[in-house]
C-alpha cells in the first residue's frame, strides 16, 4: 500500500510546471540562437586572445549554472531535512546530476580555453581548482542518492551532504585561493586576467543572452527530470 | 561514561588493531609515494611536509567502515538513541575513540617521518598541526560514516565524501608544515587550521547524531 | 498502563499495523504473533519510538527496556564489559543476573554459544528497573532451563505491575497472554 498524501504536493508542482514550461521554452528558444550567433559571429574577437575568447560565452554561463544549481540544491536540501518534503528530495534528484554536468562543462571549457592561453590543458589556478572540488562534492552527493536499498534514505543522506557542502564550500574556496598565492608564481596569468574586468558592451551582450538562455534551459531540464522522477514513483 | 568510551575504543582497536594498522598503513602509503617519486633525499625533503599531510588524510579513512557499522549491525545504535545520554554526546565520544585509534598514532608517525626525512621542516608546531589535522579528518570522517550507514558500498563512498570536504584542513595544515622551508611564518595557516578543527569537532557530533537518528528511524 | 490510539505503523511504504487502538493494562503480557515480515518488529520499534508512526499516538508510555532480536556478535568483548556498557548507557547498574551467567562473565563472546550470548543479552533487563519491556524474540537460542528463567522473570515482572510486549514465533510459551495477530488473519 502506498502513502497517498504523498502525491498531493507533486500534483501542485505539475500544475505549476504546466504554466511555467511554455514561458521558459519561449524565452530559451528566442535567446539561445540569438546569443549563439552573437557570441560566435557578431561579437568582436579579443585584442589579445583572438577568437579563443568565444569559449567564454559557454564557460562563464556554465560556471554560473554550476554554482547557482548548488545554491538551489542547498535550499532544497534544507527543506528536505527540516520538513521532509518529498518534492525537495525530487528536486535534489533532478538537479544534482544537472549541476554536475554544468560543472563538468565549466571544467572542460576551462581546459579548452587554457590550452591556447597557457599552452597546457590544466593549471592549478585557484578558480579552476575550486570548481574541481565542487565537481567532486557533486559526484559524492550523487553517489549517495542511489547507494541505499531504500531510496528515501539516499535522498535524505544526499540532502545532508549538500548542506554540509554548502557550509564548507566558502571555506574550501578561501583555502584554495590562499594555497594558490602560496604556491603559484605571480607571473602566471590566471583566469582572473583572462576575464578582462572592463569588458566591452559588445561582449557583455552575448554573455547576458547566453546566460539567461541557458538558465531557462536549465530550469526546463530540471523540471522535466522532476516530472520523470514523479512518473517513476507513480509506477511503483 | 567511561565504560561507554572503553567499549567504543575496544570496538576499533581490539582484534582488528586499528591503532597498529593506522601506523602500518601510514608507513606503507608514504613508502609507495617515495617509490613513485624517487628516493632523492633532497627532493624528498622539500615535499615531505605536504606528503605526510596527504597520507595522514588517507590513513584517517581506514577506521571509518568500522566506526558506526558494527553498532548498526547489532542494534547498539537503537540503544544510543534510547539512552538518557544525548546522542550528540555519544557521537562525540565515538569521534574521540576514532581520534585515539587512528588520528593520534598516525599523527605521531607523521611527525617522526618529517623528523627523519626533512629535519629542516621539523618543529614543535608541526606535531600540534598534524594532531589538529587528524582531529579535523576524524570529525569529517564521522559525517562520512554516518551518511553511508547501511550502504553496501560504504567504504568507497566514505573516501569520496571525506576527501573533498577535507580540503581546507589539508591545505592549511600542509601550508603550516611547509612554511619553515619557504621561510614564511606558519602562524596564519596554523590558526586557520585550529579554527577549522574547533568548528568541525564541535558541529560534527550534532550533524552525525541527526543523520544517525534519521537512518535508524526511517520507516 | 500503555494506551495506543489509532496507531498506524508502516515500513518501507507498506502498512504493517492499521489504526490500532488498545489499552495495555499494568501486569499484562501482550504477545505479537504472525509470520516473518508481517510487521511485529516494526510495531515494537514503533512502541519504542524508534520508528515514527504514520498516524496515531502512543500515550502513557512508561519507561522501558528495548531488546532487539539482533544477537550479540561473537567478538572478543566479555559479558562483564557488555553489561557495564549497557548499564552506563541506560543510567543503571549491572546487577546480579537470574540467567546463571556468573561463571562466564569474563569469557569473551566468541567462545560462548548462541544461547549463552542470549542469556547475557536478556540480563540487560536487570541493569535498571523499567515498567515496560519490549522484547523481540527473547526465547531465541535458549535451552529449557534458560527458557524457564525467562518465563519466571517475565511472570514476576508482570506480577509487580510491569508490562511485557513480546514479538515471538513461539506464542505457545505464553498461553494466558493477550495476543495481537499480524499479517494473514489480522483483524
Amino acid at each position: 500500500m502506498i502513502n497517498l498524501s504523498y502525491f498531493a504536493n507533486p500534483a501542485r508542482f505539475e500544475r505549476l510546471a504546466k504554466t511555467l514550461m511554455p514561458v521558459l521554452a519561449t524565452v530559451a528558444t528566442i535567446l539561445l540562437p540569438l546569443g549563439l550567433v552573437d557570441a560566435l559571429l557578431i561579437s568582436p574577437p579579443d585584442y589579445q586572445q583572438g577568437d579563443a575568447v568565444r569559449i567564454m560565452y559557454i564557460h562563464v554561463p556554465s560556471a554560473w549554472l554550476s554554482m547557482a544549481t548548488y545554491a538551489a540544491c542547498g535550499v532544497a536540501a534544507i527543506i528536505a531535512i527540516v520538513w521532509k518534503h518529498t518534492l525537495a528530495e525530487l528536486f535534489l534528484r533532478a538537479a544534482l546530476p544537472f549541476g554536475a554536468a554544468a560543472t563538468a562543462m565549466c571544467l572542460v571549457t576551462g581546459m579548452l580555453w587554457g590550452k591556447p592561453m597557457w599552452g597546457t590543458w590544466w593549471v592549478w589556478d585557484a578558480r579552476l581548482t575550486s570548481v574541481l572540488v565542487l565537481f567532486f562534492i557533486y559526484i559524492a552527493t550523487i553517489a549517495l542518492l542511489d547507494a541505499f536499498d531504500r531510496p528515501e534514505q539516499g535522498g535524505q543522506a544526499a540532502a545532508w551532504l549538500t548542506v554540509i557542502g554548502l557550509v564548507n564550500l566558502p571555506i574550501i574556496k578561501y583555502s584554495v585561493e590562499w594555497w594558490n598565492t602560496l604556491h603559484q608564481p605571480s607571473s602566471l596569468s590566471s583566469m582572473k586576467r583572462m576575464l578582462n574586468p572592463a569588458m566591452a558592451a559588445d561582449m557583455i551582450r552575448p554573455l547576458m543572452l547566453m546566460t539567461i538562455g541557458l538558465t531557462c534551459l536549465a530550469a526546463i531540464i530540471v523540471t522535466l527530470r522532476m516530472k520523470i522522477e514523479i512518473m517513476k514513483r507513480k509506477r511503483k | 561514561m567511561m565504560p561507554i568510551f572503553t567499549r567504543m575504543l575496544a570496538r576499533l582497536t581490539r582484534a582488528r588493531g586499528l591503532h597498529t594498522l593506522s601506523v602500518v598503513f601510514f608507513a606503507l602509503a608514504l613508502t609507495a609515494f617515495v617509490f613513485g617519486i624517487g628516493g632523492n633525499t633532497s627532493d624528498l625533503a622539500n615535499i615531505t611536509p605536504g606528503l605526510v599531510w596527504a597520507v595522514l588524510l588517507l590513513s584517517s579513512l581506514l577506521g571509518l567502515p568500522l566506526l558506526l557499522e558494527t553498532d548498526w549491525a547489532d542494534s547498539t545504535l537503537d540503544d544510543f538513541i534510547l539512552s538518557p545520554i544525548p546522542l550528540p554526546a555519544l557521537m562525540a565520544l565515538k569521534m574521540l575513540a576514532h581520534i585515539a585509534a587512528t588520528a593520534l598514532p598516525a599523527a605521531i608517525a607523521a611527525t617522526l617521518c618529517v623528523f627523519a626525512m626533512a629535519p629542516d621542516a621539523f618543529s614543535p608546531q608541526l606535531g600540534i598541526g598534524l594532531l589538529l589535522g587528524g582531529i579535523s579528518f576524524s570529525a569529517i570522517g564521522m559525517l562520512g560514516a554516518a551518511l553511508t550507514l547501511g550502504s553496501s558500498r560504504a567504504a568507497t563512498l566514505q573516501a569520496v565524501i571525506v576527501m573533498p570536504l577535507a580540503v581546507p584542513p589539508l591545505i592549511f595544515g600542509a601550508g603550516a608544515a611547509g612554511a619553515p622551508l619557504l621561510g614564511v611564518s606558519p602562524v596564519m595557516p596554523l590558526s586557520m587550521l585550529a579554527a577549522f578543527t574547533v568548528s568541525a569537532a564541535t558541529l560534527a557530533p550534532f550533524a552525525a547524531a541527526a543523520i544517525v537518528r534519521m537512518k535508524v528511524t526511517t520507516p | 498502563m500503555l494506551m495506543l490510539e489509532n496507531l498506524t505503523i508502516a515500513r518501507a511504504g507498506a502498512i504493517m499495523a492499521l489504526n490500532v487502538t488498545r489499552t495495555v493494562k499494568a501486569g499484562t503480557v501482550l504477545v505479537l504473533k504472525g509470520p516473518n515480515g508481517s510487521g511485529k518488529t516494526s510495531f515494537l520499534r514503533g512502541l519504542a519510538g524508534l520508528l515514527k508512526p504514520e498516524a496515531g499516538a502512543l500515550t502513557n508510555a512508561p519507561s522501558f527496556h528495548w531488546l532487539s532480536a539482533q544477537p550479540i556478535p561473537p567478538s572478543l568483548e566479555t559479558p562483564r564489559e557488555y553489561l557495564a556498557f549497557h548499564a552506563a548507557l541506560m543510567g543503571g547498574q549491572a546487577g546480579a543476573s537470574p540467567f546463571g551467567i556468573n561463571a562466564i562473565l569474563d569469557t569473551p563472546f566468541n567462545r560462548l554459544s548462541t544461547g549463552q550470548r542470549q542469556r547475557v543479552k536478556l540480563s540487560r533487563l536487570m541493569v535498571s528497573d523499567r515498567k515496560l519491556w519490549l522484547l523481540d524474540e527473547p526465547s531465541d537460542g535458549l535451552d529449557a532451563a534458560g527458557l524457564e528463567t525467562l518465563l519466571t522473570l517475565i511472570a514476576s515482572h508482570t506480577d509487580n505491575g510491569g508490562i511485557a510486549v513480546i514479538a515471538t514465533h513461539q506464542p505457545h510459551l505464553w498461553p494466558h497472554a493477550e495476543t495481537m495477530q499480524f499479517g494473514a488473519g489480522a483483524a
